[in-house]
């Protein structure tokens, strides 16, 4: 019994020492997870959006099979391709701010300076208030007689009153606003960590070779932050896409549809309209949007670390 | 005589379970129906053997405090206190509808509009409470026709109301008495100032009280004020829609708001808006009610509840300084019509998934009774309105609001009129508020935004079904007002 037991674990050790099993190992758990609780939801998903179910109208597993009816409503709802195109133009403007700001903070937190630590503390805070808080405390300093514009009435001497909640392009703005204010933090985070894990003898090399401070910046350090800068790009986008929190507590995403994302459409379709399989089938054209453009994002990131690892600095 | 004694068992175990299920169908004792759901209560605890038990209930965070305390005294008296959680006043339908698709029991019983009804009785949620309305007597006969109504649908009744809620508007007499504006107001316009009988007269007002000496734009006196903000709007332009004569559907469900009447309501309804604070289209009750008690507007069409803000000794400036009038109208075929929308009104829900849907209900009738409900529509923190004809009298609710308040209140009640109570009301009504704030924007014009609004309406009615719309329609034409006026 004991030897047979031996002969087992060792065939077993065996087994999990060759390369290839190792290699697959650490993503057992992940997929697990992916069929356990992911899967059986996806599954679900697409087959809503192929019924024609209410919940008004009895149980889904009793629902009409409609095929792919769901999905025409959908591409031929103005309303949920305006909120599509909004959401994009949103993500658009948000992200690229979360990432300059967040680049800039980040450079500046490299330098050393005299409370460099409570600053750091301080640009990462946002990011740790759940966003629903941020939202309602917005929607309080954003009234037009409200602290914002006071401050800004300060700052130019005579009053302004920026009807920030109630106009079209002052609350897309106060939206985008509170998405930048929010998740800076977590931009500057990656951009700390992606400075700090920077490789030192190509920049040694350069400063060797007489580069300004300007050029390793520009042609070394840059170069080599753009897979790090790919992921920042990757998650706030894939964040900024499902924006929800902001427009409902600050506009009911209004005025008009002026902030209506796609997440409070959906979320309306869904749970106010009760349209269950519109809403399956809106967020599963959501989604091959989203991964169409990560797709393209994974793809950069890959050519970029392809090309760092050609020339060696990766 | 096996089988005998078998047969015996099985009549003796059907006696004991039809007495058992005689008894408890039995009315609670008491002369009151707060009494009689108290002793309803208790019976309910003895039966299940429990000596305390916490009712889950999802409630709008603006009822909270004005709710509380009585829920307190309820579990004083029978050990049944609530657990609740707090909600958006325009989340209840999502959570509601989240809760028909997960039947998880996860709250016994809720506040909701009426709007929410239809969609969330065919969802399976709401609980017909006929049966027990019989048991516990409930005193209904005293509630003013038209507010009970909101809470049947398909001749059932799914929830016991607690709150009347047409609008009332509400202007500053003091102001109209001020040295001078009268004569200068009349001088002006050619009539009297004073409630208004039109909207016309409304619009009067509002510009003639619009103070703004420094020519900064933001007035130091608004003329008036109302509901603009996504969610709410649309119910303030339906009021005036309704007295232009309107309708929103044919008998064939085909939407009738296009028409002559509903852009001339829009209009005006836009027009008004600049007598309004800069940001009234985000505004709603936690942001209007104090600015009208902090003396910065002229005017306020809203809820009832607006008295209790205005009236409250300690929070508000202009104690004392209000008149309250009927809703304006319109002239429609030379003759004045009124219409004063129900536009919110909640009503105590009971869930199908409850796990106590009896002890729900017990405190259900209890905080809706004729004694509870007055001292609810009296507290301090209230927005339940007056829905009883005893409020009318009540010596309490008269100090909290005044009687002038009280009896316009219920006087406005004559001509109520419903809001979309349909199956798919909730969606109908956003697609509504939407293109009227469009149109207030001026990204569209009215015409065009209620042909955009009777477009989605038609896809909406179609998507659900005509011919099912057609009878929930038919029903729901029969609590539209017939008097012009009120008496």
């Amino acid at each position: 019994m004991t030897t047979a037991g031996t002969t087992v674990a060792g065939g077993l050790r065996r087994w999990l020492e060759q390369e290839r099993v190792f290699r697959w190992l650490p993503f057992i758990p992940v997929q697990g997870l992916f069929a356990l609780l992911l899967l059986p939801n996806f599954l679900l998903l697409v087959y809503l959006s192929l019924l024609s179910w209410r919940i008004t109208r009895g149980t889904w597993w009793n629902a009409a099979f409609t095929g792919l009816d769901a999905f025409q409503r959908a591409v031929e709802d103005e309303r949920f391709l305006w909120a599509l195109a909004r959401t994009f133009g949103f993500a658009a403007a948000a992200v690229p701010l979360e990432l300059l700001l967040g680049f800039g903070l980040a450079l500046l937190c490299r330098q050393n300076f005299r409370g460099r630590r409570f600053y750091t503390t301080v640009f990462l805070l946002p990011m740790m208030i759940v966003p629903a808080v941020v939202g309602y405390d917005l929607s309080m300093l954003l009234i037009d007689q409200g602290p914002f514009n006071q401050v800004l009435s300060l700052l130019a001497g005579r009053t302004i009153t920026v009807r920030w909640l109630s106009e079209y392009t002052p609350a897309q703005l106060a939206v985008i606003g509170a998405d930048v204010w929010q998740w800076t933090a977590l931009t500057f985070l990656i951009f700390t960590s992606g400075l700090a894990g920077l490789p030192e003898d190509p920049i040694r090399a350069a400063r060797v070779m007489g580069a300004s401070r300007w050029q390793i910046f520009w042609h070394v350090e840059l170069p080599l932050l753009k897979p790090v800068i790919a992921i920042a790009v990757i998650l706030r986008s894939m964040e900024a896409l499902k924006i929800f929190d902001y427009p409902m507590l600050l506009t009911q995403a209004g005025p008009g549809n002026a902030t209506e994302t796609v997440a409070v459409y959906l979320w309306r379709v869904g749970w106010e309209f009760a349209r269950v399989s519109d809403a399956a089938a809106m967020s599963l054209v959501l989604l091959v949007a989203v991964a169409m453009y990560s797709l393209v994002a994974i793809r950069v990131l890959r050519r970029e670390r392809r090309r760092l690892a050609e020339e060696g600095v990766a | 005589m096996q089988r005998f004694f078998g047969l015996s068992v099985a009549v003796i175990v059907a006696l004991i379970l039809a007495w058992s299920t005689a008894a408890s169908a039995q009315a609670p004792p008491g002369a009151t129906a707060d009494e009689r759901a108290v002793n309803g209560a208790k019976a309910y605890m003895k039966a299940k053997g429990l000596t305390s038990l916490k009712l889950n209930m999802m409630m709008p965070s603006i009822f909270t405090a004005g709710s509380t305390v009585e829920m307190a005294s309820f579990e004083k008296e029978t050990g049944i206190g609530v657990n609740y959680f707090e909600v958006g006043i325009l989340q209840v339908q999502a959570k509601a509808m989240s809760e028909a698709v997960a039947k998880s029991g996860s709250f016994d019983f809720w506040i909701g509009d009426p709007i929410s009804l239809p969609d969330l009785v065919e969802a399976g949620l709401a609980r017909p409470l006929d049966d027990l309305v019989v048991r516990g007597k409930a005193d209904l006969d005293d509630i003013v026709p038209g507010f009970q109504e909101q809470a049947q649908y398909k001749g059932k009744t799914y929830g016991l109301v607690a709150d009347g809620d047409n609008f009332i508007l509400a202007i500053r007499k003091d102001l109209i008495d001020a040295p001078g504006e009268r004569q200068k107001f009349k001088a002006k316009y050619g009539w009297e100032p004073g409630c208004p009988d039109t909207y016309e007269q409304w619009y009067q007002l509002a510009e003639f009280f619009t103070r703004d000496p420094k020519g900064t734009g933001v007035p130091e006196l608004y003329g008036a004020m109302g509901y603009r903000a996504r969610g709410w709007g649309w119910r303030w332009w339906l009021q005036q829609f309704y007295a232009k004569g309107g309708m929103p559907f044919d008998d064939g469900m085909k939407p009738l708001i296009a028409g002559k009447e509903g852009a001339e309501a829009l209009r005006d309804y836009i027009a008004l808006t600049k007598f309004m604070p800069k940001d009234i289209l985000g505004w709603a009750t936690p942001q209007a009610y104090p600015f009208y008690a902090g003396g910065n507007a002229f005017s306020i069409m809203t809820y009832p509840s607006i008295a209790i803000a205005a009236e409250h000794p300690e929070r508000s400036k202009v104690v004392g300084k209000n008149k309250y009038c009927l809703v304006p109208g319109y002239v429609v075929g030379g003759k004045l019509v009124r219409r004063a929308l129900q536009g919110y009104g909640n009503i105590f829900y009971v869930s199908n998934y409850a796990k106590h849907p009896e002890a729900a209900y017990w405190l259900s009738q209890y905080l809706t009774s004729k004694e509870v409900s007055a001292r609810l529509v009296a507290g301090p923190n209230s927005v339940y309105d007056p829905y009883r004809r005893s409020h009318l009298t009540d010596p309490r609710v008269i100090k909290a609001r005044t009687k002038e308040m009280v009896e316009i209140h219920l006087k406005n009640a004559q001509v109520m009129a419903p809001m979309i109570l349909i199956q798919g009301a909730v969606e109908y009504n956003d697609a509504l508020d939407l293109n009227v704030q469009e149109a207030l924007l001026g990204k569209i014009a009215a015409e065009d935004a209620l042909k955009n609004t009777a477009t989605a309406w038609e896809k909406i009615t179609n998507q659900i079904g005509r011919r099912q719309q057609i009878d929930g329609w038919k029903a729901l034409k029969a609590a539209y007002p017939t008097k012009n006026v009120p008496d």
